[in-house]
């Protein structure tokens, strides 16, 4: 997946390229900062007014393909399948060459899915599912987190990361962070989305190591009865601070906040 | 020829092409299409992509194409005017949009 990202981005002129699921989440990108799949993330759920207004307009329900001419550059939109393919390139770009591009790389990317879906099939597991409408799936999770309250007053005085007791963690049954849980629990509509969270995930990650990170933010899911998928924007920001207030420095509490939310990135 | 007949002919597949002011009122078109309609989605979702532009950094748009299974809408924007063709769906929508901008 990663080459096909890079046969995109090795095309004179492209910004970058990122392929996103149907939930929403960022399974492979070639992005440079300032850009983040967060932001596209963003730009896909923007994008879905312009979606429901071609779609009152035409008998299909499937869009495949958006494509933006901006002032400086372009942003290319193609669906596939389950994967929605977003790319940016400059304004000098051969669109022509890119275009062609886009569509060697979905042929690949097609055939990877295929080779997944082979071995399952194998095993007799599921069948594939139908297409979905994935551009609109993608956006349908809102990336941007609510606005932050107050911060609390019970900061934690504890001089080390509290992690969740020995064995506590270990003795339970992971919580999901993918879209199919498998808990049959629908998403609430005022859910914050699993890009977001998965986007928490990775903040947090990145200052107390990945198996840390998931086991507390697994811990203060559990606390309040969600997953990664149903939990509300009115419970999100008590989870960020609940899990900052973990960390013994101020510092990491409010630079781990600031990227959660977004602050810092975009 | 009109200027809309004229760029009809440069869209592989197109239906029918219309010119519209920036809020989606008809000034010409040519084929048979829901005009009104067609000029009305393109102009709604004008400022949407506006949106996107200034989130992403790269300004106004100046263009989009929208490709359905079945059809594509190609706009593209002067300035207080809006062209807007409608045709079969492609492939490629790329080049399209490339050549109606060339064309217009």
């Amino acid at each position: 997946m990663h080459d096909s990202m890079q046969k995109i981005t090795s095309v004179p002129g492209v910004i970058g390229a990122a392929v996103f699921d149907e939930s929403g989440a960022c399974l492979a990108h070639e992005l440079k900062p300032p850009y983040e799949a967060i932001l596209l993330t963003e730009i896909l759920l923007q994008l879905r007014d312009v979606y429901d207004n071609y779609l009152a307009l035409a008998e299909s329900a499937e869009i495949n393909s958006l494509i933006g001419a901006f002032e400086g550059g372009h942003l290319l939109i193609r669906r596939h399948q389950t994967q929605t393919l977003i790319v940016l390139a400059s304004e000098t770009v051969n669109l022509a060459m890119l275009g062609v591009s886009i569509n060697i790389a979905q042929l690949k990317l097609n055939r990877i899915g295929e080779q997944q879906s082979q071995p399952a099939m194998a095993h007799g597991s599921q069948p594939p599912r139908p297409p979905p409408r994935a551009f609109e799936r993608a956006a349908a999770q809102p990336p941007q987190p609510p606005p932050l309250p107050p911060p609390r007053a019970s900061v934690s005085t504890s001089q080390s990361l509290r992690l969740p007791a020995r064995g506590s963690f270990d003795s339970q049954v992971g919580i999901s962070w993918s879209a199919d849980d498998g808990s049959q629990q629908k998403p609430p509509p005022d859910a914050v989305g699993l890009a977001v969270m998965r986007h928490v995930l990775k903040a947090l990650a990145r200052r107390i190591g990945a198996v840390d990170a998931r086991a507390i933010l697994d811990e203060e899911l559990r606390t309040i009865g969600a997953t990664p998928a149903t939990i509300r924007a009115s419970d999100f920001t008590d989870i960020i601070h609940s899990v900052a207030n973990r960390m013994p420095s101020a510092d990491d509490r409010d630079a781990f906040i600031a990227d959660a939310l977004g602050d810092a990135g975009f | 020829m009109s200027t809309m007949e004229s760029l009809l002919n440069t869209v592989p597949g197109g239906k029918g092409a219309a010119r519209a002011d920036s809020a989606g009122n008809v000034i010409e078109y040519s084929g048979p299409i829901d005009a009104e309609t067609v000029c009305a989605v393109a102009a709604m979702s004008m400022n949407t992509l506006d949106e996107v532009g200034a989130l992403l950094g790269l300004g106004s748009a100046k263009g989009w194409s929208i490709v359905s299974d079945k059809r594509a809408m190609y706009v593209h924007r002067r300035a207080d005017e809006l062209i807007v063709v409608e045709a079969q769906a492609t492939k490629t929508p790329e080049t399209v949009l490339k050549k109606i901008g060339q064309a217009v």
